[in-house]
C-alpha cells in the first residue's frame, strides 16, 4: 500500500466515520425568502447539517452524501410558528378552576389529526397550552407536529403556565379575586416554609432539632410549586385576556408580580389598544402579545343596531404594537370558520385590512418565535438557525400556493406527494 | 371635464369671496383648548341657582364660574347656551348593571367595579343626563362586596372609576337568606386532607345573619394586616382589610333592609360595632324616622314610580301591617333632617331619574332637595362629592344642558358633557319660537324696525312690529341684527353635480327631485351663505324640456322637496307667428292631456268624425285633409333601420295647405305652405335649429284616407329622403285613449304630466329663447294666448338695445345670469338688470355655475353696486323669485303661513361687511355662526 493510498483510505475512513453521524440535506430553492425585510432570492441552495442551516448560496458544492430536495420550481420560506393553541389534547379544559400542577404532556395525543393538519398547513413549531376557561390551567409544551410519543414531539416540556382572565358565565370580580387568592395562597405557603426554616436554623443552633437539613424548595407542595415558578418568572405565564375590561387587570398583574408574561388577546380587547400602547411605552419591551384566531370581529351597536367589522390586528398594528398571529384548531373553539385554521388565511386577513405583507407574515413566523424565546432558532432562515422551513408551490399569498414539504430541524416531516389524505381526495399521488 | 375646471382667475376670486364668508370652523378645535359655556341658569346642585354665568372648563374640570359679562376671552372655545339651563350630571346612588352574585355568602373583598363593562356604550342612560352610577355588588348574599362608583362616559378607565370602594354592602333581607352550599373539591385528596362534601354556609335567618356579621367583624378586629377571614379553602376566604376599614369608620356600611324589623336590628348591630351606616332603599324607614332623624343617617331611597308602568294595588292597603313604599317617604325623611338620595325602583328606570325625583317633589319633597337627591346628595352618600354632583370650581366638568326647568316634564335634555367633553347631543329641535329683531326685511318690499316673528311647527304664524310673542314660547332676541327671508337660487344645477357646459340633459319625463340628495355637501355650502331654496334644473334635451324642482338646502329627508315640479323648461327658437304657433301647439297638446275637453260628448263626436265614407259624401269637391296625421316611416340611422312615427298637421284652405311636421329626435318643428292638386299633395317647409336653417320638401299622393310619399330634408350636410305612409290621427300614446272610451283613467304620459303643475299649481313655463324675437313669441304664446305664468331666459343685450313692451299686468320673470347683468358699451356701464326691470320683467339673477350658488348673495350685491335697485335685487333673491315660480305662499317672504326660512344678518344684507349669523330652514336652526361653532361641528 502506497503512502498515497494509505492517506486516501484514512481520509475515506474519516469520512465513513463522520458521514453517518452527519445528516446532510440540500434544498435547491427556486425562490428563497428568508424573512422580513429581505427580498426573495432565486436559485439558491440551502445546505443543512444536523438540523441547522450551514450555508446559503448560489454555488454551493453539493456533498456526495447529501439528501437533495429539488425545490427549484418552488418557494421556500420559514415554517409558521404557532405561539398559542390548545389542539391535540383529549380535552382543553379542566373543570376545577385552579390546576397549576397539570401539564399538557399528560394530555397530548401524538396521533391527533390536529398535528396532521398543522403539518399540512406548514406549521413547524407549536406551543400547546390548556384552554381558556380555568383560572390557572396548567403548563403547556413546545413541540413539533411530528413524533410517536409526547417526548419525541416536545422541544420543551412544561414550557409555560396558562392563566385565564375569562370568567365565563360567572362574575368577573369573583374570578379575579379567586385567581389572586390562588397566587397569594402559593406565596403564603412558601413564606410559611421559610418561617419554619428560620425556626429550624434557630433550633439547629440550639441543638434542639435532629433534622439534618431543611430545604424549602424540596419541601414545597408539588401542587403549588409550578405556580410559584410562574410567579417568580422561572417559566413564562400565558395570560388569556378575553375582554377589553380584562386588559387593565392583566396589566396590573404584570406590575404586581415579576411575571414573564405573554398576553393572549381575545378579539374584544382591541378597544383597550390605547391602554396597551400607553403601558408598552412606559414599559418598553415588556409587552408580548398573541392574538386570538378571530381576526374579523363583528359587533352590533346596541343603540343604532349598526354592525361593524373590526380587524383587531389592524388596530394594534396602527398603534405600533407588535403581535403574533395564531390559527384555530379545526373542530376546536373557533371552528365556525375552518379557514381560521390556515396560517396563510390569517396572514391574508391582515393584509386585506391593510397590514403590509411582510409584517403580516412576520406575525406568524419571526414574532411568535421571539415570544417563544426561539428567535435565534426559528422564524427566519439564516446560517446557524434551525432548518425549520416550508417548501411551497408558490408564494404564500398566491392562490395556487400549497405546502409541498415541511422540514423541522432538517427532517422532512411532511411531503405532500406522500400525504395519504391528499391521495384519498385527489385519487393520485401528486408529483412535485 | 373641461367645463368643470374654472379659469384660474375666476377660481381665485371665488376663493377670496369664500374667505369673506364665515364658514364653520370644521375640525379645528383642539381637545385641550379651554371651553367657556355661557348659560342662562345654573343649578349648582346644593339648591343654589346662578343666573347668566360663564362656566370655564379646563382639562375636564370646572375652572371658574363667572358672571356673563364682557368680551369672550381669546384662545377659548365659546359655547353659547344662554337660553338653556345647566345642572350637574345626574348621579344614581344605586344600580346593579346585572351584577351576578357569587355562591359564597361573604365576599366583602369583591369590588363591584370589576364586574362593570367600561367599554360598553351607555347611550340610553347618558341621553337622560345620567353620568354617574353607584354599582351595588349583589342582592342575594349577605355581604356581596363593595359598592363602586363609575362614570358612564369617558375615555380613560382610570378616570371613569370614581371610587372602587365607596361602601361595604350588607344585605339584611329575606332575599339574602337563601344561601347555597358550596362544593370545594380538593385536587389531591389524602387521608389527612380528604375530599369533603359540600360546605353549608351560615346565615339563613336574621339571627344567624347577625351572628355571622358579628363574627366576621370580630375576626377582622383581631386579625393582623393582610390576613384572610372566613371558612373553607383559601379561594373561598376573604381579605379582612375592608372590614377593618369599616370598623375604623373610613368605609361606611351600606345596609340594605326593606323591612322595619331588619332595619332596626341592622342599625342595632351597626351601633354595637361602631360603624358608619348608609341605608340602602329602606322601604319602611318612616316607621323608624325618629330614631333615624336624630342621628342624621343618609338614606338612598327608591321612589315608587315606574313611569309608564303602573302597578296594581294602592298604598292605603293594609297600611297598619305593611306600610310599603309610598311616594311621600322622601318628604317624610327629608323633613326629619335625613340626607336623601333618590333612585328609581328598578334599573330599567335609570333613564327616568329626573322624572322619578320629580315625583318625590310632587309628594312634598322641596324641589331643590329633589334635585340634590339625584346630584349632590347622592354624590355625598357615595363619598364622591369632591368630584361630581355639584358645579363648582375644581369639580369634574360633568353637566347636563336642559331646555328648561329640571322638573318640568316638557324639558328636554339637549346636551350631556362628561369631563369637559360633549358625550351626547339631542337631535330633537325646537320648531316653535319667536324672534325679536332690530330690522325685518319681509322680502315683499316691507322694511320693518323692531319686529317680532312667531314660528310654530316650522311655519310663520305672525310677523310684524306689533306682534306679541305668545306666553311660554322661546323668544330669541337679536336687537342689532337684520332678518331676511331665506334666499332662493332661481336657477341652478347644484346637486346634479354638473357645472356649466357639462350638459345634463333630461326630458320632461325625468323627475329631477329624485336625483337630489338632501345630505349633499354642496347644499351645506349654499346654506351657510343663506341660500335656503334652490330651483334645480337640468338642461333640456327636447323642445319641451326638463322639469324644475324646488328643494331646500337645509331640508332633511322630510321637507326637502318644496315642489317636485316648480316649473317646466321649454325652448323657443323662432320668433314671429311661427314661433308663437309652435309654442301654442305644445301648450294646447298638453292642455288637452291635462284637461280633456268635455269628455264623453267630444269623444263620440270624434268617433263620428273620422268615418271616411261620410266625409267623402259630405265633401264632393277636393278632399279636406285638415287635421292631425301620423306618418310611419323607415329611417336609417347609425346603420340601423327603425320605424318612426312623424306627426303631421295639415290645415286646408281650398287647395292651399298649412303644413307642420315634427321629426322625432329633432328639437324643431317644420312649418310651411303646400298645395293639393287632385290627389297630389306638395309643400315646402322650413325649420330652424339655432342658427341652422333647414328645408323640407313634402311630396305625397292621397288615396284611400292615406297619404303616401316622401319628405326630403335639406341640411347643410346634405339631403335625406324619408318615405312614409300617413294615416289620420295623432301619434303617441295619447291616441289609444281616444278609442278606449270605457276607460276612466287616461293613460299617463310622463312627458306631459309636468304640465299639470303648470295648469293647476301656477308653475311657470321657463322658456329659453334663442333671440329677442323668440322672447316676444314666448310672451305672446304663453302669457297672452295661453294665460300661463312665464319665465324667460334669453340673451339680454338685444332686449336692452331694443326694449320690448310686455302686456299690462303680466308678471314675466327674466332669468339673468349674473355675468350678463351689466356690460361695457362705449366706455359706459350698461345696467342690464335695471333696464330689464324697467321693461316690466321681474329680474331673477342666477349664478349659472355650481359654486356660484353659494355665492349668489354676493353676486347679487355686485349688481347693486353696478346700479341695480336694492329692493329689486332683494326681490330677485326672495319674493320675486318665489312669485315667478308660484311659490309665494311657501318661500321668499316672512309672512303668515310661509315656511320659517330665515337668514339673520349682522347688518344690512347688501353691506359687504355684514355676515350671516344664523340660518333657519322650516323653523330648524341649520347654521349658527354666532360666537363659536357648536360642539356638533367638531
Amino acid at each position: 500500500m502506497s503512502a498515497n493510498s494509505l492517506l486516501l483510505s484514512l481520509a475515506l475512513a474519516a469520512l465513513a466515520s463522520a458521514a453517518p453521524a452527519q445528516d446532510v440535506t440540500v434544498v435547491k430553492c427556486g425562490t428563497l425568502w428568508t424573512g422580513r425585510g429581505e427580498q426573495p432570492k432565486t436559485d439558491v441552495v440551502l445546505l443543512i447539517e444536523d438540523g441547522k442551516i450551514k450555508q446559503i448560496g448560489a454555488d454551493i458544492e453539493v456533498p456526495w452524501n447529501a439528501n437533495v430536495i429539488d425545490a427549484s420550481r418552488h418557494f421556500v420560506m420559514p415554517a409558521w410558528v404557532l405561539a398559542h393553541c390548545s389542539g391535540g389534547l383529549d380535552r382543553e379544559n379542566e373543570n376545577i378552576p385552579m390546576t397549576p400542577y397539570l401539564t399538557v404532556m399528560d394530555s397530548l395525543e401524538p396521533a391527533h389529526p390536529f398535528f396532521e393538519v398543522a403539518r399540512r398547513a406548514g406549521i413547524g413549531v407549536l406551543h400547546v397550552l390548556p384552554g381558556n376557561t380555568c383560572q390557572v390551567g396548567g403548563r403547556g409544551v413546545l413541540l413539533k407536529p411530528y413524533g410517536q410519543t409526547p417526548e419525541e414531539m416536545a422541544f420543551v416540556e412544561k414550557a409555560a403556565m396558562k392563566v385565564s382572565l375569562f370568567s365565563g358565565r360567572g362574575s368577573r370580580s369573583a374570578h379575579l379575586l379567586a385567581l389572586e387568592k390562588g397566587f397569594q395562597d402559593a406565596l403564603d405557603h412558601r413564606k410559611e416554609l421559610q418561617r419554619q426554616r428560620k425556626e429550624w436554623e434557630e433550633d439547629k443552633a440550639n441543638g434542639a432539632t435532629t433534622e439534618a437539613e431543611f430545604d424549602v424548595e424540596a419541601k414545597l407542595d408539588p401542587l403549588k410549586k409550578p405556580l410559584l415558578d410562574m410567579l417568580d418568572g422561572k417559566i413564562p405565564a400565558y395570560i388569556y385576556v378575553h375582554d377589553a375590561n380584562d386588559v387593565p387587570t392583566a396589566l396590573s398583574l404584570l406590575e404586581k408580580y415579576p411575571l414573564k408574561a405573554v398576553l393572549v388577546l381575545g378579539p374584544r380587547c382591541y378597544k383597550a389598544a390605547a391602554l396597551l400602547e400607553r403601558w408598552s411605552r412606559r414599559n418598553p419591551g415588556k409587552l408580548r402579545l398573541v392574538l386570538d384566531p378571530e381576526l374579523e370581529f363583528t359587533e352590533k351597536d346596541p343603540v343604532t343596531g349598526d354592525e361593524t367589522v373590526v380587524c383587531p390586528a389592524k388596530v394594534y398594528w396602527d398603534k405600533g404594537l407588535p403581535f403574533a398571529l395564531t390559527s384555530a384548531e379545526v373542530g376546536g373553539r373557533s371552528s365556525g370558520n375552518p379557514a381560521l385554521a390556515l396560517p396563510w388565511w390569517q396572514v391574508g386577513t391582515c393584509v386585506r385590512y391593510g397590514i403590509p405583507e411582510d409584517d403580516a407574515i412576520a406575525a406568524f413566523t419571526e414574532i411568535p418565535a421571539k415570544i417563544l424565546n426561539r428567535g435565534d432558532r426559528v422564524g427566519r432562515i439564516a446560517v446557524g438557525m434551525d432548518a425549520t422551513i416550508q417548501v411551497l408551490k408558490a408564494p404564500p399569498m398566491e392562490p395556487e400556493s400549497e405546502v409541498d414539504m415541511l422540514l423541522v430541524e432538517g427532517q422532512v416531516v411532511y411531503d405532500r406527494s406522500k400525504d395519504p389524505r391528499v391521495k384519498a381526495l385527489t385519487g393520485t399521488s401528486e408529483t412535485r | 371635464m373641461r367645463a368643470r375646471t374654472l379659469p384660474l382667475v375666476a377660481a381665485a376670486t371665488l376663493s377670496l369671496l369664500a374667505a369673506s364668508l364665515r364658514t364653520p370652523l370644521l375640525a379645528q378645535e383642539r381637545a385641550d383648548q379651554p371651553v367657556v359655556v355661557a348659560v342662562g341658569r345654573l343649578h349648582v346642585g346644593d339648591g343654589k341657582v346662578l343666573e347668566d354665568v360663564r362656566v370655564r372648563i379646563e382639562d375636564g374640570k370646572l375652572a371658574a364660574i363667572d358672571p356673563d359679562e364682557g368680551p369672550v376671552p381669546a384662545g377659548v372655545r365659546f359655547v353659547d347656551l344662554r337660553r338653556k339651563t345647566m345642572i350637574p350630571g345626574l348621579v344614581a346612588a344605586a344600580a346593579s348593571f346585572g351584577a351576578r352574585d357569587s355562591e359564597l355568602n361573604l365576599t366583602p373583598d369583591r369590588v363591584a367595579a370589576d364586574d362593570f363593562d367600561l367599554y360598553a356604550k351607555q347611550e340610553r342612560l347618558l341621553r337622560s343626563g345620567l353620568t354617574t352610577v353607584a354599582l351595588v355588588p349583589g342582592e342575594a348574599r349577605l355581604m356581596p362586596g363593595q359598592v363602586s362608583v363609575v362614570k358612564l362616559a369617558g375615555e380613560d378607565p382610570a378616570r371613569r372609576i370614581l371610587s372602587t370602594s365607596s361602601a361595604l354592602q350588607v344585605n339584611l333581607e329575606p332575599r339574602s337568606r337563601q344561601v347555597p352550599a358550596v362544593f370545594e373539591p380538593n385536587p389531591v385528596p389524602t387521608d389527612e386532607d380528604p375530599l369533603l362534601p359540600s360546605r353549608r354556609q351560615r346565615g339563613s335567618s336574621r339571627a344567624s345573619q347577625i351572628a355571622v356579621l358579628k363574627a366576621a367583624f370580630e375576626e377582622a378586629r383581631e386579625a393582623p394586616e393582610g390576613a384572610l377571614g372566613g371558612e373553607g379553602p383559601t379561594e373561598s376566604r376573604y381579605d379582612l382589610g375592608c372590614l377593618k376599614q369599616a370598623l375604623a369608620s373610613s368605609l361606611p356600611v351600606r345596609l340594605r333592609a326593606q323591612d322595619a324589623g331588619d332595619l332596626l336590628h341592622g342599625l342595632r348591630l351597626c351601633d354595637e360595632l361602631g360603624v358608619r351606616v348608609v341605608l340602602d332603599r329602606p322601604e319602611q324607614a318612616p316607621r323608624l324616622v325618629d330614631r333615624l332623624g336624630r342621628r342624621g343617617i343618609p338614606v338612598v331611597l327608591a321612589v315608587p314610580l315606574r313611569p309608564a308602568t303602573p302597578e296594581p294595588g294602592d298604598w292605603s292597603q293594609d297600611e297598619a301591617e305593611d306600610p310599603g313604599l309610598a311616594p311621600d317617604h322622601a318628604a317624610i325623611l327629608a323633613r326629619a333632617g335625613l340626607p336623601v338620595a333618590l333612585v328609581p325602583q328598578s334599573d330599567a328606570d335609570l333613564d327616568k331619574l329626573r322624572h322619578v325625583a320629580g315625583a318625590a317633589a310632587r309628594y312634598g319633597l322641596p324641589a331643590d332637595k329633589a334635585l340634590a337627591g339625584i346630584t349632590l346628595e347622592a354624590a355625598r352618600v357615595l363619598g364622591v362629592d369632591s368630584r361630581v354632583g355639584s358645579l363648582a370650581p375644581g369639580k369634574d366638568a360633568d353637566f347636563v344642558i336642559l331646555s328648561g326647568a329640571p322638573f318640568d316634564a316638557r324639558t328636554r335634555v339637549e346636551e350631556v358633557w362628561v369631563d369637559g367633553r360633549l358625550v351626547h347631543e339631542s337631535d330633537v329641535e325646537v320648531q316653535s319660537f319667536a324672534l325679536k329683531v332690530g330690522r325685518l326685511l319681509t322680502g315683499d318690499g316691507k322694511d320693518l324696525r323692531d319686529a317680532t316673528v312667531v314660528v310654530e311647527d316650522g311655519r310663520v304664524v305672525a310677523a310684524g312690529p306689533w306682534v306679541e310673542a305668545p306666553r311660554g314660547i322661546d323668544v330669541l332676541e337679536f336687537p342689532d341684527a337684520v332678518l331676511v327671508p331665506g334666499f332662493i337660487a332661481p336657477a341652478t344645477k347644484l346637486g346634479l353635480h354638473a357645472d356649466q357646459g357639462t350638459a345634463i340633459a333630461a326630458g320632461p319625463e325625468v323627475d329631477v327631485a329624485t336625483f337630489l340628495d338632501p345630505r349633499d355637501p354642496a347644499f351645506a355650502e349654499a346654506l351657510a351663505s343663506g341660500v335656503t331654496s334652490l330651483l334645480v334644473t337640468p338642461d333640456s334635451g327636447t323642445p319641451v324640456g326638463a322639469r324644475i324642482a324646488a328643494v331646500k338646502t337645509g331640508g332633511r329627508e322630510k321637507g326637502f322637496v318644496t315642489r317636485p315640479v316648480a316649473g317646466l323648461r321649454m325652448r323657443a327658437q323662432a320668433g314671429g307667428a311661427q314661433g308663437v304657433a309652435q309654442l301654442v301647439a305644445e301648450i294646447e297638446k298638453a292642455r288637452k292631456y291635462v284637461n280633456p275637453p268635455e269628455e264623453k260628448p267630444k269623444e263620440e263626436a270624434k268617433k263620428d268624425e273620422p268615418k271616411p265614407d261620410e266625409k267623402k259624401d259630405a265633401k264632393a269637391g277636393p278632399v279636406d285633409l285638415s287635421g292631425d296625421w301620423t306618418a310611419t316611416a323607415e329611417v336609417r340611422s347609425r346603420g340601423q333601420s327603425r320605424t318612426v312615427q312623424i306627426p303631421i298637421e295639415i290645415k286646408q284652405n281650398g287647395t292651399d295647405l298649412d303644413l307642420s311636421v315634427r321629426l322625432p329626435g329633432m328639437p324643431v318643428a317644420f312649418a310651411g305652405k303646400g298645395k293639393v292638386e287632385g290627389d297630389k299633395v306638395t309643400g315646402e317647409l322650413q325649420g330652424q335649429i339655432g342658427p341652422m336653417a333647414l328645408k323640407m320638401k313634402f311630396e305625397g299622393t292621397y288615396a284611400d284616407e292615406k297619404i303616401t310619399g316622401a319628405l326630403t330634408l335639406t341640411t347643410p350636410r346634405g339631403q335625406q329622403r324619408i318615405e312614409f305612409t300617413a294615416a289620420r290621427g295623432k301619434a303617441g300614446p295619447a291616441r289609444p285613449t281616444a278609442k278606449a272610451a270605457d276607460k276612466k283613467e287616461p293613460a299617463k304620459d310622463e312627458k306631459l304630466e309636468p304640465f299639470r303643475a303648470v295648469f293647476d299649481q301656477g308653475a311657470p313655463l321657463v322658456v329659453t329663447c334663442a333671440n329677442r324675437d323668440a322672447v316676444l313669441a314666448a310672451v305672446e304664446a304663453v302669457v297672452t294666448k295661453s294665460k300661463l305664468p312665464l319665465v324667460v331666459q334669453a340673451p339680454a343685450r338685444p332686449l336692452v338695445e331694443e326694449p320690448v313692451t310686455l302686456p299690462k299686468g303680466a308678471n314675466v320673470g327674466f332669468l339673468l345670469q349674473v355675468s350678463q347683468a351689466s356690460y361695457e358699451d362705449e366706455g359706459k356701464t350698461v345696467d342690464v338688470a335695471s333696464a330689464l326691470a324697467a321693461q316690466g320683467f321681474e329680474v331673477l339673477l342666477y349664478a349659472g355655475v355650481q359654486r356660484g350658488t353659494a355665492l349668489l348673495p354676493l353676486h347679487v350685491a355686485w349688481t347693486v353696486s353696478e346700479g341695480f335697485d336694492t329692493r329689486r335685487a332683494m326681490a330677485s333673491l326672495t319674493a320675486g323669485a318665489a312669485r315667478c315660480y308660484g311659490l309665494e305662499e311657501r318661500i321668499g317672504r316672512i309672512a303668515e303661513g310661509c315656511d320659517a326660512d330665515f337668514v339673520l344678518f349682522s347688518g344690512d344684507p347688501f353691506d359687504l361687511t355684514s355676515t350671516v349669523r344664523k340660518v333657519w330652514v322650516s323653523g330648524r336652526l341649520c347654521v349658527d355662526h354666532d360666537g363659536a361653532t357648536r360642539p356638533s361641528e367638531r
